[in-house]
């Protein structure tokens, strides 16, 4: 009972210090120690968020689905890279210093280039996103391939089973766990790279809302825009951890021990 | 005979191994390999079980020669190498699934072993929540499961404690009783190779030889009479005599 209660308490340091700033937000802001038209009180952003409710969720619809789409592509990329390259030798010598050197290359400074090439449509965004998220999901999913345990690799070649089977029941489950904690970094990856890539041109999504709101110096708006692009990145990351435990139930025995 | 490796001849970059291995396991047999570490059994077990090839000799089971076929001995060593993603009863169900059974099918005949594996109420658990012995039972299930025509343990309780060691001898013996699996069995205790075994190799010397031969006539009924009678010392010394003598 006193150790659920410690729990509970625990879980609520968090929450209630992002609560106590913004009410000195809400403090500054009421004795506008900052001028208004700089510092939106959370008030304010809150009413914003309620009254652009309609507008915002049309944006962020098309923004998370070029989010998911990039993320889908960049998985599906990742995958065929990663179990290429494990299986073959030169393919991961000669394509691993260019994912390397890939990484070197800022997208934001080729994103224009993305937006001359392919348009004002959803296709360079998807680019830009797939660009961020494709590779901590290959290197996570490669380190993953290699990790599998040699013995137990020698146990099933003995036992008579073949390269499919070997990547099925030990090379692909050794690797989930590192290729979770990629996706993790990418989704968050993916809705940002959404946003920035919506910024340099188009004509729907939460980028173009906050270029069009910047513009006319609605901060409360922009701010507004802001919080929702957070709060769907720590949604999706959670619906990851949510994924994380539904498909690895030995992780949690193993950190209980 | 029933299973013969004949001659058999090993070096890695041309230091020599083992050399000119010759043995033979009678059905139903239990034999050990009794030898200090580094001497080139496991490179032996490697070759048994055709995940390598030797330089010379060959191996045969019931008279086919099977030298460099994986997928006829079962091996199993210290390691449990039981896969911590898995439940217990898919770790042991894995070789009928390789062998082309289907997942339920594998599980049923996986099922049925349980019991007398002493391995009830362990199914849906996974490798980290039992203990070491326990672990060491279902990596034995698994081996049986895969191949009962020859099994090849690697000194497969080395890595228990003393007293789970003793008991799992028991249980090993008991269980040998009814499965009557030809097995070899890689060991640096002497007195485990006197408790189980029927023959013992003494592998000794560098490149790795076999250099003489015991045939244990043991009335293995209880194993802690057995232990502490005279026949088991007296076998014993004869063992470190060799082993010194090498």
């Amino acid at each position: 009972m006193i150790k659920k209660l410690q729990n509970i308490i625990n879980k609520l340091y968090a929450p209630g210090f992002i609560i106590g700033l913004i009410l000195i937000w809400q403090v500054v802001c009421s004795l506008e120690l900052v001028p208004g038209y700089m510092l939106p009180s959370p008030i304010q952003v809150m009413q914003a968020f309620i009254n652009e409710f309609n507008v915002l969720m049309g944006h962020l619809m098309i923004s998370l689905s070029e989010a998911l789409l990039g993320l889908g592509v960049g998985i599906l990329v990742a995958f065929i890279l990663a179990v290429g390259m494990d299986h073959y030798r030169g393919l991961h010598k000669s394509l691993y210093p260019l994912l390397i050197i890939s990484q070197t290359v800022p997208v934001i400074a080729i994103a224009p280039l993305l937006v001359l090439w392919m348009g004002y449509g959803m296709a360079p965004k998807v680019m830009v996103i797939f660009l961020v998220c494709f590779f901590p999901i290959t290197i996570s999913l490669l380190d993953g391939f290699r990790e599998a345990d040699r013995d137990t690799i020698r146990l099933m070649k003995s036992m008579g089973a073949n390269a499919k089977q070997i990547f099925w029941h030990i090379k692909l489950p050794c690797a989930l766990p590192g290729f979770l904690a990629g996706l993790k970094v990418s989704v968050s990856y993916a809705v940002i790279g959404a946003v920035v890539a919506e910024w340099l041109g188009g004509t729907a999504g939460l980028g173009v809302y906050m270029t069009r709101v910047r513009k006319s110096y609605a901060f409360d708006k922009m701010f507004a825009v802001i919080f929702l692009v957070s709060l769907i990145s720590l949604v999706l990351m959670k619906l990851v951890s949510l994924l994380d435990r539904k498909i690895m139930p030995y992780k949690r025995i193993q950190n209980k021990k | 005979m029933y299973f013969k490796a004949e001659h058999i001849c090993k070096s890695y970059d041309g230091r020599k191994i083992i050399e000119d291995i010759s043995l033979e396991l009678k059905e139903g047999e239990l034999v050990s390999l009794l030898g200090i570490s580094g001497i080139g059994k496991t490179t032996l077990f490697n070759i048994l079980s055709g995940l390598e090839k030797p330089d010379s000799g060959h191996i045969y089971l019931e008279d086919k020669d099977i030298t460099g076929q994986t997928g006829i001995a079962s091996y199993m060593q210290q390691k449990d190498l039981l896969m911590p993603y898995k439940t217990i009863i898919d770790n042991v169900s894995l070789p009928l699934l390789l062998k082309g059974m289907s997942k339920r099918e594998a599980r049923e005949k996986a099922s049925t072993y349980f019991k007398q594996f002493g391995l009830e109420g362990t199914k849906t658990q996974y490798p980290i929540q039992l203990s070491g012995g326990m672990r060491q039972r279902a990596a034995l299930l698994r081996s049986y499961l895969f191949s009962s025509k020859l099994m090849l343990l690697d000194e497969p309780f080395s890595a228990l404690d003393a007293i789970t060691k003793h008991h799992i001898h028991d249980w090993y013996l008991e269980i040998m009783k009814e499965m009557r699996s030809p097995t070899l069995f890689i060991t640096h205790d002497i007195d485990e190779a006197i408790l189980l075994s029927d023959r013992i190799y003494i592998m000794a010397g560098n490149p790795g030889r076999l250099t003489k031969m015991f045939t244990i006539e043991g009335a293995k009924i209880s194993t802690d009479d057995f232990t502490t009678s005279e026949v088991f010392i007296t076998y014993k010394k004869e063992i470190l005599k060799a082993i010194k003598e090498a």
